[in-house]
């Protein structure tokens, strides 16, 4: 039996029951010092940048500044601004913690730079096994547009952006044997085999699935409504793609010399 | 080493050379040897000179269902044995208690055949399961991988050659 089609997951969404095991989410952005807890754990990240925009940075520059600009760059720094950035990874939770650990510890800043990621452990390495397919990437970008239509989220809104896979760090590329196989954490984007795609199989580093998708959203709330979707999406799949798995049989027999030849001659 | 041969065994046709079942499941792939032709144990014996090694001894990713052997060393020919190529990929040897399967990256998959080496895989049946994350792309390689892998394997070093040399002596030299 294949995969049913997306109609079925459709039915099954938010409706079946939870195979997750545990789950990991790395909240990307900016912390106050109001935190003190928070800001302990808080990993740096490169790709998540709070720089000034671009006008003040040129009335930064400007040489000699206008009175326009002396304004611009003091309301600039008048501005509550982050005093921790990078990354805050949950530990491993069970996935109706989510909702509490996301409130407790959502940022006081994000912008379209920090993303939302979500690892997710199964108790059967062969429900692991049916999520390396193309297709459940697949289904998650499209139940993602389906989700963020019915959010209401402008076009201007990074998911969109992410969704369309013009997001380096999030590629619709599906490597997933060679990526479940990669023991380190890596930072090269540039390479065969990486870990920026939209789908990560994280196996050998976390024993994970991560889905690189999300880009944090203004509110804790909405963040925590696309996490569980892509739970629920994963959930789905997992369901409609059940079947009894097959048994692989690896036999060679002796044809006589023959048949040996002509392989020799192939290889 | 030991050069003294041993009995010679013979394959007639239609007889199988290796038989395996693959499977994934819960634990990661379970790896079932229901044959192996006793020539490519007495192979691997000779080759020996009988040292064993255990089977986890270049990795820890092979779990046995039951209990498992020790494995045939083949350090002597450790230098020539590597990654060897196949129809539609590579195939190794040498490397006990790791992945079975590397996929290619921008190239051909390469398949861990090590367990072939088992001391008396001729005799029954043996499982074990390797710990890791397989797609169906990657099950179907495997399958077709080893598959050509055991073929070959049975051309590079169990196939008799007969070697025929004449020598003769040269017109040439007897009119100089």
């Amino acid at each position: 039996m294949g995969l049913r089609t997306t109609q079925d997951i459709g039915i099954l969404l938010h409706k079946c029951r939870n195979r997750i095991n545990m789950v990991g989410i790395e909240l990307e952005g900016g912390w106050d010092s109001t935190r003190p807890l928070v800001n302990q754990q808080i990993i740096r990240d490169g790709s998540v940048k709070f720089d000034p925009p671009q006008d003040v940075i040129k009335a930064i520059n400007a040489y000699p500044p206008t009175d326009k600009q002396i304004k611009l760059v003091e309301e600039w720094k008048a501005k509550p601004r982050p005093q921790y950035i990078g990354e805050l990874p949950s530990p491993p939770i069970k996935p109706d913690i989510v909702e509490k650990w996301v409130k407790v510890h959502f940022p006081n800043f994000v912008n379209k730079t920090c993303g939302l990621h979500i690892h997710m452990s199964f108790h059967h390495a062969f429900h692991y096994m049916v999520l390396m397919t193309s297709e459940y990437q697949e289904r998650i970008v499209e139940y993602l547009r389906l989700w963020a239509s019915k959010e209401d989220l402008p076009r201007t809104h990074p998911l969109w952006e992410r969704l369309e896979g013009k997001s380096e760090y999030c590629q619709l590329l599906y490597i997933a044997d060679a990526q479940s196989r990669l023991e380190r954490k890596a930072y090269d984007r540039n390479v065969p085999v990486h870990r920026y795609t939209a789908i990560n199989y994280s196996h050998a580093t976390h024993g994970t699935v991560e889905c690189r998708l999300l880009p944090m959203f203004d509110s804790a709330e909405q963040s925590i409504r696309a996490l569980k979707e892509v739970m629920a999406i994963t959930n789905a799949f997992l369901v409609s793609t059940a079947r009894r798995e097959e048994k692989h049989e690896v036999l060679v027999k002796f044809d006589g010399d023959e048949t040996v030849e002509e392989l020799k001659e192939s290889a | 080493m030991n050069l003294e041969m041993t009995e010679t065994v013979n394959v007639t046709k239609g007889e199988d050379i290796v038989k395996l079942r693959l499977r994934r499941s819960s634990r990661g792939l379970t790896v079932s040897i229901l044959k192996v032709h006793k020539c490519i144990e007495e192979m691997f014996r000779e080759w020996s000179n009988g040292e064993t090694v255990p089977y986890n001894s270049h990795g820890r990713k092979w779990i046995p269902s039951g209990k498992l052997p020790g494995c045939y060393s083949i350090q002597a020919f450790q230098d020539i044995l590597g990654v060897q190529p196949c129809k539609g990929g590579r195939y190794r040897l040498d490397s006990l208690g790791t992945d079975i399967y590397v996929p290619g990256i921008g190239g051909e998959a390469t398949v861990n055949m090590s367990f072939l080496r088992f001391i008396g895989a001729s005799d029954g049946p043996l499982e074990f399961y390797v710990k890791g994350v397989y797609s169906k792309e990657a099950m179907d390689t495997l399958k077709r991988v080893m598959h050509s892998a055991i073929l070959q394997l049975y051309i590079d070093l169990l196939k008799p050659i007969d070697v025929v040399i004449t020598m003769s002596s040269s017109e040439t030299s007897k009119e100089l």
